[in-house]
This record gives C-alpha cells, structure tokens and sequence, in this order.
C-alpha cells in the first residue's frame, strides 16, 4: 500500500467525510431534537443509507466472508436468509407504531417509547440498562474488529492502537459538532461507497480468478462439499432454525436502529426503506459469500480464524496495491458507519433517559451533555479496546441473543393492551438471566433441547410477558387509550380521510 | 382487497411471516443443492435459492404494506395534535 495512489485514496475519503460531517454540523440546531433526530426530519434515502450502513458491520466483509470459506455457498442462507425478509418487516412491526408514538408524543427511545406506554419508570430505567449493558461490548467488539482488520491489510503499517485512534478519532469529528445529521449524511457517502467499491472488488477477484464460472467450477471439482448445506456441520439444521432468532429480529432492537426510524420524516419513507432492504442485504452479503468460497480454492489452507483475512489476502495476491487501499475504504466505511452510529445512540441514551429524566437540563444543555458523553464514552471505549478485557468480550458474544430477547416485550407492548408493567418488568429480566446462565455453563446444556440459548429464553420472554401480565392488574383505562385509542384514531382517520 | 376487514388482514399477514419461515428452513430441499445445474454459472442451488428468496421477501413486503400499512398518517397527527390544541 506504499504507493502515492493509495495513500491519495484514503486521504481524500478521510477528507470527504470530514466536509461532508462538518456541513451536516453547520445545519444543525442546538437543540435536543435536532442534534439526536436530525429534527424528525429524515428523507427515504437518508434512512435507508442510516439503517443500512449501521447494520452492516465489519463482520459483513471479515467475519462472513470467513464463515463461508469454511460453510460454503450455504453460509449466505445461515447468516442472512431469514434477516432478508424478517428485518426489514420488524421494522414495519415495531418500528412503524413506535414512529407514530413518536410524533404524537416526542418519544426518541426505546425507554422514553415503552416506559411512556406504561407510565413507568421501572420499564423505562430497566430498557435503558439492558440496552446499554448489551450495545457498551458490542460497540467494543466492533472497534476491536475494525482495528484488526484496518491493521492486517495496511500490512502493519498502521498498529492496531493506531488504527483504533483513527477508526474513534474521525468519527467523533463529525459526530460530536453534526450529531444525527453528520452521522447520517456520512452514512450515505460511505453506506454509496462501500456498495460501490465491493461490486467492483467482486468482478476484480472473479477476473482475477479466470471468470466468474471458471472459479465456480473449479470449486465443483476441488471441493464439491462447499455446494451441499448438508455437508457443513456448522449449518445442522438445529443450529440452521436457532441462528434466525440471534442477528434478524435483533437488528430493530439496536437502539441505533430503533433511534435511527424515530427520525423519519414520514411513515411514507419508512415503506420504501423496508421495500429496499431485503435487495440490499442480500447484495451485500452475496459479495463476501462469493469471495470467501471463491477464497476457499484461491488461497487454500486456511484454518480456524486465520479464514477471517481472506478478503484482504485475496486483495493482494490477485489484485494491484490500489485495491488494498479501496479495500481499505471498504473496510473503513463499514467499521465507522456502524461505531459512529452505535456512539451517539449510547450518548443520546444517557443524555435524554438519565441525565434529562433525573436532573431537569434545558435543551440546548442537553446537547451539550451529549458531546460531552459522546467524547468520554469513546475514550472509554478505546481503552477498553486496547485492554480487551475477557468479561467485555464474553458479553459481547451474546449481545445479538439479549437484543433478540427484548423484542417480544416490545411487540406486546405495542400491540396488546393488557401488557402491564409487571409483565415487561419480568419478560425483561427473567429471560436475560437464564440467558446469562445458559451462556456462563452455569444450567447444563441439555435445558436448551439441543438449540441455542436465545431460543428457549425467546419463548420464555413471551410466556412471563402473557402470564405475568394476566396474574397482575390491567393497566388503567386513561394509560391505554393514551397509545391504543390513540393508535384507532389514527388508523380510522386514515381509512376515512377528513376533508 | 380493499374490502377485507382488518382480522382478516393480520391473518394473512401471520401466514405469509410464517410461510417465508417455512421457505427459510425448508431443510427438505438441501437435497438439490448438488443436483441442479448452477445458475449463469456461479451460483449452485444454495446461494441462487437465497437470490429468489430476497426478490420473494420484496413482493411479500409490498403485500403487506399494501395488506395493513395505512398510508401517511402523519396528516392524521397533524389534525390530532391540532384538535387537541384548540380544546385545550
């Protein structure tokens, strides 16, 4: 990558995001709504480029991509089979009717939204802790990830301590001054040039490689195995049906999701981001499944997490030193549209659910509280990082299953009127501890029947939602005509418009 | 479509999330995964399966949007908010 073109590269994407960041600073209002909603005013291309570009993480490209170089073609399906459809209809299921609660009521958060339905502190204190307990390792994770790799294919020109610095340092450049809006504009820049960059990546490798059917048939005879889902252990079909409860439904609950639909401009913007989004997912993913099976016959051998770097090795034993530094972009763009993201959810969270409910702070100071929150959670997140502390990491592995777990309290919350705030309290807590239990070894692995832990503590968060709700008083008339007669109003005006 | 009441409408929702279930884990298929020619001569079975899929998962979204996603309440909102206003 020592060459002037590529260092070219990445210094003009570097400064691409840092015009277009301070741009998105300079329209931004100081105050609450604007710095955290980009003032509710959201197009359809700038929330979908938001949601896209923050669900896809490093893992997309590196992890993924290394998945499929050890299952085969049928990773695609294991890993984003079922987020194809179910994604983008959560966002239909939760994040439509939590969108309307929004604009009638000023909600912006998963705390703000459900504690609000429920007039609960409780429920309001308990999303804000479990979301920031999961989402702290999981934007850890996604640094130390984005590090790693941001290292391995600048060859160790750039250490990892380094490539941390830079992945935390740009982002908070345009995120503290821009808030929503710098990170979303952003997001469209780099969510536009990491599609673009891996659609010519793809054609590169494959001529690199003889033709897309030369490399396909090659497979066909060195490794066969790799076209047969049943050849693959890690695909059994009881891993196969658990896997569609951990990464799909979990992607709505990321409160950078979640956040990210409450600023939509329209209920219109958010049909056409939900018709995009199964073509997307399925594009992005299509390209790291074809370049790490193709991988699996190009550079073979490798073995456990060494199949992770099979992207960057691909770049550079088949491609010219230019595609290291676009690769690198790649990489780039995807890692910080995700911590960019993930950073100012967790500052908005604090800021709005703690701060703002506990200490009365006007709105401008509330903005202020953010940056502020915003710059120390990224130097804590840095050194954590840097220390990569074993309890962090073993949280992080089960971060997607404790989102996943949330979603049936947010489902019934938002749909049946006799949820109350025992029921969400229990289905909050009880579920995430034997959670904890299946994942620390602490219960034996027969109690999960043979499937991953999130799906038994799945059904067990639907089950205490019913039960618990049911053996505990109604919530009171006023509270639900709040949000379900509110919700009946709204529908029946739509189906008989009002001149 | 325009005259199916609301039930029924949240039926035929639970059975096109459960069918694209059902079509996500049709495990009885895997065996064609080595049988059937590869499709424009890069992608077998399992990964061309996934393609229609994600073409498929669009055209159910549509009907379901058209099925139970009334369209743009905000006006509705508007004239909530604006009702409440004046009462107030």
């Amino acid at each position: 990558m020592n060459n002037t073109l590529g260092l070219g590269i990445l210094a003009a994407y570097f400064a691409a995001l840092l015009v277009i960041g301070g741009y998105g600073a300079k329209v931004t209002r100081k105050t609450r709504e604007d710095y955290f909603l980009a003032g509710r005013g959201l197009g359809s291309i700038a929330v979908f480029a938001a949601l896209f570009a923050s669900n896809i993480t490093a893992f997309t490209i590196i992890g993924h991509a290394g998945f499929a170089y050890q299952a085969g073609y049928g990773a695609y399906g294991y890993v984003i089979g079922w987020s194809i459809f179910i994604t983008p209809f959560t966002y239909y299921l939760v994040g439509y009717r939590a969108w309307l609660l929004g604009k009638r009521y000023g909600y912006a958060t998963q705390p703000q939204v459900f504690g609000g339905i429920l007039h609960s502190k409780s429920v309001a204190a308990l999303f804000l802790v479990l979301l920031l307990y999961y989402t702290l390792p999981y934007l850890v994770v996604s640094i130390i990830g984005g590090s790693l790799a941001f290292s391995t294919i600048s060859g160790g020109v750039v250490s990892y301590k380094i490539a941390a610095l830079v992945l935390i340092g740009v982002s908070l450049l345009y995120t503290v001054p821009g808030g929503m809006r710098g990170t979303v504009w952003t997001d469209i820049f780099q969510g536009f040039l990491f599609s673009v960059v891996a659609l010519l990546l793809i054609f590169a490798v494959g001529s690199a490689l003889g033709g897309f059917s030369a490399i396909t048939a090659r497979i066909v005879q060195e490794n066969p195995a790799l076209l047969q889902r049943a050849a693959a252990p890690q695909l059994a079909p009881i891993n196969w049906f658990s896997f569609a409860f951990i990464n799909s439904i979990a992607v709505v609950v990321f409160p950078q999701m979640f956040i990210r639909i409450m600023a939509a401009r329209s209920s219109v913007n958010l049909k056409r981001v939900t018709l995009f989004y199964p073509l997307a997912l399925a594009f992005i993913f299509g390209i790291s499944t074809l370049l790490g099976v193709w991988g699996s016959v190009a550079v073979p051998g490798l073995v456990g997490k060494e199949a992770d770097n099979i992207v960057p090795l691909l770049i550079s034993r088949y491609l010219s030193p230019v595609w290291m530094a676009l690769g690198l972009v790649v990489i780039l763009a995807i890692v910080k549209s995700s911590i960019d993201s993930q950073l100012l959810s967790v500052a908005h969270l604090v800021t709005d659910d703690f701060f703002s409910r506990y200490f009365r702070i006007t709105s401008e100071r509330a903005v202020l509280w953010g940056r502020v929150i915003l710059v120390l959670f990224s130097a804590a997140a840095y050194y954590i990082a840097l220390i990569r502390p074993a309890a962090i990491l073993s949280i992080a592995a089960f971060a997607f299953s404790g989102f996943s777990i949330m979603l049936p309290v947010m489902i019934g919350t938002l749909y049946w009127p006799r949820a109350n705030k025992y029921g969400v309290c229990a289905a909050l807590v009880f579920p995430a501890v034997m959670l904890h239990l299946w994942y620390l070894n602490v219960l034996p692995a027969w109690t999960t029947f043979g499937l991953m832990p999130v799906v038994p503590a799945f059904g067990l968060a639907v089950v205490t939602l019913i039960v618990v709700s049911c053996l505990t008083p109604a919530p009171p008339a006023s509270q639900r005509e709040k949000t379900f007669g509110f919700f009946d109003t709204v529908f029946k005006r739509v189906r008989k418009p009002v001149s | 479509m325009k005259r199916l009441s609301s039930k029924t409408r949240s039926i035929l929702v639970a059975v096109l999330v459960l069918g694209m279930f059902l079509l996500h884990n049709s495990f009885w298929l895997w065996k064609w995964d080595n049988r059937l020619p590869i499709l424009f001569g890069f992608m077998p079975f399992s990964f061309a399966y996934y393609a229609a899929y994600a073409l498929l998962a669009t055209a159910v979204l549509a009907l379901i949007v058209a099925l139970v996603w009334p369209d743009p309440p905000e006006q509705a909102i508007i004239l909530i908010n604006a009702e409440e206003g004046k009462e107030q």
